[in-house]
């Protein structure tokens, strides 16, 4: 058993820029780099869509600001910064991300990557293009080699955008050894309070490599909005 | 008021290969096993020379030594394009028609009549023209393409006429019906029921023609008087932008192929940077001396006019190419030319950027296929749910061209778009919730039968195109999906995740053999969920979800 302090040592060794990388803001408050991989827990194997498209939503915020700096952001062709979704099981359907608020002419699905060696290298494509501030992936089937070559294609450089990388893998695979930056647990909360009406997510920090696991989204309830529509189960399709 | 000029060449093939030779020349084509002649020379046809004659009776009624010529389409094509090039002295619009049997120039003469000073001198400058080049041809001018050609196909070769407005239906009426470009059987049909010429064809009742000759034939002869619109295509004057290698002999090195096909872009591109322009569509070809031609396109997102650009989607197909014995040459030829403004380099890189980011996606088209790479857009459409504050959105996608296509047609037809609609947003609009949700959820879902095969090439499962479900069988005209819903696990009834279409459904008709017997048909349920089109055809909105069985089923509808 290794020392905390020797294992923060050895991941500032493995990527020394992760404590000058940007973070994205509260409560999630992981960096804008890296892959961090999202485990659904209980009965359910879907990817958390829901988590996926609330973070992105504040990534919006982040692209408008690019969009501000660069003056041809926001032109039609999609020449601006963009999120792209690798797989066809992250990917939600643009009912749904229009309902998010989210603007569709900064995303890119790419469903045709069908295997895990195509997603990896669509996902590295994706890193490398310095377009994308965000990729979503499905990451079923990645070994240890696997995820440390997606980590090192997104992780923080000077000299380049930083890219966010969210991983979702199914259940079977939650102790997978991975060299993702962290790993986020999602389990589903019945709520009978509630009566039924809202779902409702626990999500749990499994791992953090930064070696700091007490903020404020290591353990937190993450509860569908209020909207009317949303909380329809024909409504949420992802 | 529209005028063309129809350039009618009846014996084009040996025209078009030997037109200066002062003997018989026959143009021969083997037919069921026997050379027969396709085209002979004015000589030749002298001497009683005929088309579909065996070359052996042709060669005996000759006098003198004749010359025989292999049918070649192409050639012809190629000369006949030389010609239309010729052409373009007098209109810069000229449309090529070149099939088996017709060939033929058709110059759209509309406001250009000033220019030549009237029809007539035109037409006997132009006559002097084609007898200087001994181009056997007829010229006739009209307000329609169809009229004009009738007219030039009905004429001896030499005779030119102009056919002024409103008189294209009487001056055709003697013209016979292989003048109306159908083919050779249709022709044979109408001489057995006595219709030798357009107006014994116009005497006929329009329902009979068209029930026993087809819809193609009241098609000409409508375009005769203007009412069906015939397709212009006009040909380019510009040549395209190429670049060509020739090695000395063949060589199987990858290396130096890869260096040839980059000189031959970088000529091209060379060309494209002189003429402003950028390429969105580069066609490589690849002749190696004892292997058939290797011939691939390269389609870009982004219009580009350098060699760095398209790199890396060109060097990868060089390294798996089969070179057998070596190459000989490689061309490349880039197509669909845009206009490129030029681009000042900024201090950040911007202008890099956005090219490595449209390579990016012709990288992921390049290994994963065209359908491979979405980019999702909400656009507003009619629906049949439709309120005024409101708005329904479709998921579309934008293909390599910029152009918008519905998600997952599965060839049956695509979404209706309508533009504008009553000025509402889309973007900003509130969302209808029946844009997404069916109105009529079933409390049980029925299954449906497919009666088409499913579609392997789809990344995904496609909803069969036809189907029976109630004891009725429907045709898919629109389908829209998958949208992937997940359960609501926090409910007592939870049902489940699954995918989900919105299907545009026509009913084609009733089966009657029973094969929905474990489906009850439920004459209550089925007739309010369908609607009744202009057509009078019952069609409806349905939503499919596909078990992870593979079995097909109607969840609910939209009302």
């Amino acid at each position: 058993m290794l020392a905390p302090e020797l294992l923060e040592r050895l991941a500032l060794m493995q990527d020394p820029w992760q404590h000058h990388a940007p973070t994205l803001a509260a409560p999630w408050r992981i960096p804008l780099h890296g892959v961090h991989e999202w485990v659904m827990g209980g009965p359910i194997d879907q990817p958390p869509m829901h988590a996926f498209l609330g973070m992105l939503g504040m990534l919006d915020v982040v692209g408008a600001i690019s969009a501000a700096v660069h003056p041809h952001a926001s032109r039609a062709d999609g020449a601006g910064p963009c999120v792209a979704w690798i797989g066809q099981s992250v990917m939600p359907s643009a009912v749904v991300m229009h309902r998010w608020g989210m603007d569709l002419r900064h995303h890119v699905q790419i469903p045709g990557a069908r295997t895990p060696a195509e997603r990896l290298w669509a996902f590295e494509e994706a890193a490398r293009s310095g377009r994308c501030l965000a990729i979503i992936v499905d990451a079923g089937g990645w070994n240890a080699a696997m995820s440390r070559r997606a980590q090192l294609a997104s992780s923080w450089q000077p000299d380049r955008m930083p890219v966010l990388a969210l991983a979702w893998r199914p259940q079977q695979e939650s102790t997978v050894r991975s060299a993702c930056t962290t790993r986020w647990l999602v389990q589903p909360l019945h709520d009978p309070a509630d009566g039924h009406a809202r779902p409702a997510w626990r999500i749990s920090t499994l791992r953090d490599r930064r070696g700091t696991p007490a903020h404020d989204a290591a353990r937190s309830i993450l509860r569908e909005p209020d909207t009317g529509a949303r909380a329809m189960p024909w409504a949420i399709a992802s | 008021m529209q005028r063309f000029l129809v350039i009618t060449l009846p014996h084009w093939s040996v025209t078009a290969r030997a037109r200066l030779v002062q003997a018989p020349v026959m143009i021969v084509v083997r037919h069921k096993g026997a050379l027969v002649v396709h085209a002979a020379s004015r000589l030749a046809r002298a001497d009683g020379v005929q088309r579909g004659m065996p070359l052996a009776q042709a060669k005996a009624i000759v006098q003198g030594e004749s010359h025989e010529l292999e049918h070649d389409p192409a050639a012809d094509r190629r000369a006949l394009h030389a010609l239309a090039r010729w052409c373009q002295r007098i209109s810069p619009l000229v449309h090529i028609v070149h099939d088996d049997d017709h060939a033929a120039l058709v110059i759209d003469l509309t406001g250009l009549e000033r220019v030549h000073r009237g029809e007539d001198r035109l037409l006997a400058r132009l006559r002097a023209h084609m007898d200087r080049l001994r181009v056997e041809c007829t010229l006739w001018t009209a307000s329609t393409q169809a009229a004009a050609g009738a007219a030039g196909w009905a004429a001896p070769s030499g005779h030119d006429g102009i056919i002024k407005h409103g008189e294209e239906r009487w001056r055709t009426r003697a013209c016979t019906v292989d003048a109306l470009r159908i083919d050779r059987e249709l022709v044979a049909m109408l001489h057995e029921v006595n219709v030798r010429t357009i107006d014994d064809l116009r005497q006929v009742q329009r329902a009979q023609v068209a029930a026993r000759f087809g819809q193609r034939l009241l098609d000409r002869l409508d375009a005769i008087q203007g009412l069906v619109l015939e397709p212009f295509r006009a040909v380019r004057s510009v040549p395209d932008v190429q670049g060509h290698v020739v090695f000395d002999g063949p060589c199987p090195q990858v290396e130096a192929l890869c260096r040839a096909v980059q000189s031959c872009f970088e000529q091209a591109c060379m060309h494209l940077r002189d003429r402003g322009r950028g390429a969105r569509t580069f066609t490589v070809r690849v002749q190696c001396c004892d292997l058939p031609r290797h011939a691939w396109t390269i389609r870009c997102t982004r219009p580009i006019q350098s060699w760095d650009a398209v790199r890396p989607l060109v060097l990868p197909s060089l390294q798996d190419l089969p070179l057998g014995h070596g190459v000989e040459q490689v061309h490349v030829v880039a197509r669909s030319l845009r206009r490129m403004a030029p681009v000042q380099g900024g201090l950040q890189g911007h202008a890099a950027a956005r090219d490595h980011g449209a390579l990016w996606l012709d990288s992921l088209r390049e290994r994963f296929g065209p359908d491979a790479v979405r980019v999702p857009r909400a656009r507003a459409v009619r629906c049949h749910a439709w309120r005024h504050d409101s708005v329904s959105i479709e998921t579309c996608t934008m293909n390599q061209d910029g152009m918008e296509v519905s998600d997952h047609a599965d060839g049956v037809g695509g979404v209706e778009v309508v533009g504008g609609v009553d000025g509402v947003d889309p973007r900003r609009a509130r969302v209808h919730p029946l844009a997404s949700e069916p109105s009529c959820l079933w409390p049980r879902a029925e299954r449906i039968v497919p009666q088409a095969p499913d579609r392997l090439d789809a990344p995904w499962p496609v909803p069969p195109s036809r189907f029976h479900w109630r004891g009725t069988a429907w045709h898919v005209m629109d389908c829209q999906g998958p949208q992937r819903l997940v359960g609501a696990w926090w409910q007592e009834h939870d049902p489940g995740t699954c995918d989900h279409w919105r299907v545009h459904a026509r009913r084609s008709g009733t089966v009657h053999h029973g094969m929905d017997r474990a489906h009850p048909v439920e004459p209550s349920l089925g007739h309010d969920v369908m609607a009744e089109d202009e057509d009078g055809c019952n069609h409806a909105w349905l939503a499919l979800v596909r078990h992870d069985d593979g079995s097909w089923w109607v969840q609910g509808a939209w009302t």
